[in-house]
């Protein structure tokens, strides 16, 4: 069901479009290491965000598009220096792919295609347990205010044993009695559905206008 | 035979006599390879546990830690393409029920009749319900996501 009315802010749909990073899977998780080394901060960024605003999409839009971007510049430094080692490290990694993606079934490429990225974009592939480790980050935009909760309101405790309703109220909840099988109740049974027909078949029931209960 | 009469040989003491019976006791011998065995045993299992299994457990466990660590190193990328796709997504759905019930009279968009969905004070971020959100596809897809986690792990 939606929930999202106008008075919601959505971002406009020119705001949402972005130079995508057009990749499939096996690429990118063939480069995830080097390419997290070289997107580093601005991973750490985007995951700040996400986490601090309580992984609301529309507020952390200008960090996902950094790290969009960081990507692209990455593979455009892969495509340019490094196509071939690169190409056949990800043939070996598609080829040998199963329901585990294991990078340990292809050392022997793995190896120039590090070196490469060493002698060209100057990082070393990160140390075993880097990404599983907590790392902290440091940031310069100020936390996002967490908006206050207010307490319902108290409602004043009546004695309701003392409390009673005048004789012959009728109970709301009450429209008559099925097994009544005298003339009276019968009669008033009918009158009741006659009135509600409506109300019993669900298909074209609308419930009338009213103020709303917030 | 004829040197043995009534067909047997009698049996007799040796030639010389028997010799002195030894009673003073003894100790048993024992083979002296035997410590050697057990101690030769717990050396080769410590060596083979410390030298051969335990880095061929840690490489195992370093494989799988790897294969993980590729998809954490990844996951910001998949994460702000597929906000933005559900933005995306939730912009068509609010302008397609905009459109389709502008002729009823007291709807509100994102309301059902005037009353609100949820109760949210603090004005955070709901997300739509699954039905919702698949208001524009068919039941078809609707199932297949509903169901996923039959197909998926």
């Amino acid at each position: 069901v939606m929930v999202l009315g106008n008075d919601v802010w959505l971002p406009a749909a020119s705001e949402l479009e972005v130079p995508e990073l057009n990749i499939t899977t096996m690429p990118l998780l063939a480069a995830a290491h080097q390419l997290g080394r070289f997107c580093d901060n601005q991973c750490k960024e985007f995951m700040l965000c996400h986490q601090e605003t309580l992984k609301d999409p529309r507020k952390c839009l200008a960090e996902g598009k950094a790290v969009t971007e960081c990507g692209l510049e990455f593979f455009r430094q892969i495509k340019r220096h490094c196509a071939l080692p690169f190409e056949r490290y990800l043939n070996c990694f598609e080829k040998r792919s199963t329901s585990y993606n294991r990078p340990a079934y292809c050392r022997r490429e793995q190896g120039p295609f590090d070196d490469c990225v060493r002698q060209h974009l100057g990082q070393e592939r990160p140390p075993p347990g880097y990404f599983s480790k907590i790392r902290l980050h440091d940031s310069q935009r100020p936390r996002p205010p967490v908006p206050p909760a207010p307490m319902p309101q108290r409602i004043e405790e009546r004695d309701l044993d003392s409390v009673t309703e005048p004789p012959g109220t009728p109970d709301p909840l009450f429209a008559f009695n099925s097994r009544d099988t005298s003339e009276e109740g019968q009669r008033r049974a009918r009158e009741w559905l006659r009135l509600n027909k409506e109300r019993t078949t669900s298909r074209n029931f609308v419930p009338p206008a009213g103020d709303s209960s917030e | 035979m004829d040197s043995h009469p009534g067909g047997f040989k009698q049996e007799m003491p040796p030639k010389g006599g028997f010799k002195p019976i030894d009673f003073v006791r003894k100790q048993i011998k024992r083979p002296w390879r035997g410590h050697l065995l057990i101690a030769g045993t717990y050396l080769w299992t410590y060596a083979g546990i410390t030298l051969w299994i335990t880095p061929q457990r840690q490489r195992y466990y370093y494989q799988k830690q790897e294969a993980q660590e590729v998809r954490i190193a990844a996951w910001p990328f998949v994460l702000a393409e597929r906000n933005r796709l559900y933005l995306k997504h939730l912009i068509k759905l609010r302008d397609a029920e905009s459109e389709l019930m502008k002729d009823v009279p007291d709807w509100k968009v994102g309301h059902w009749f005037s009353t609100p969905i949820f109760h949210n004070p603090r004005g955070l971020w709901i997300d739509p319900l699954l039905y919702g959100f698949y208001a524009l596809n068919s039941k078809k897809d609707y199932k297949y996501r509903r169901f996923f986690h039959h197909y998926f792990v």
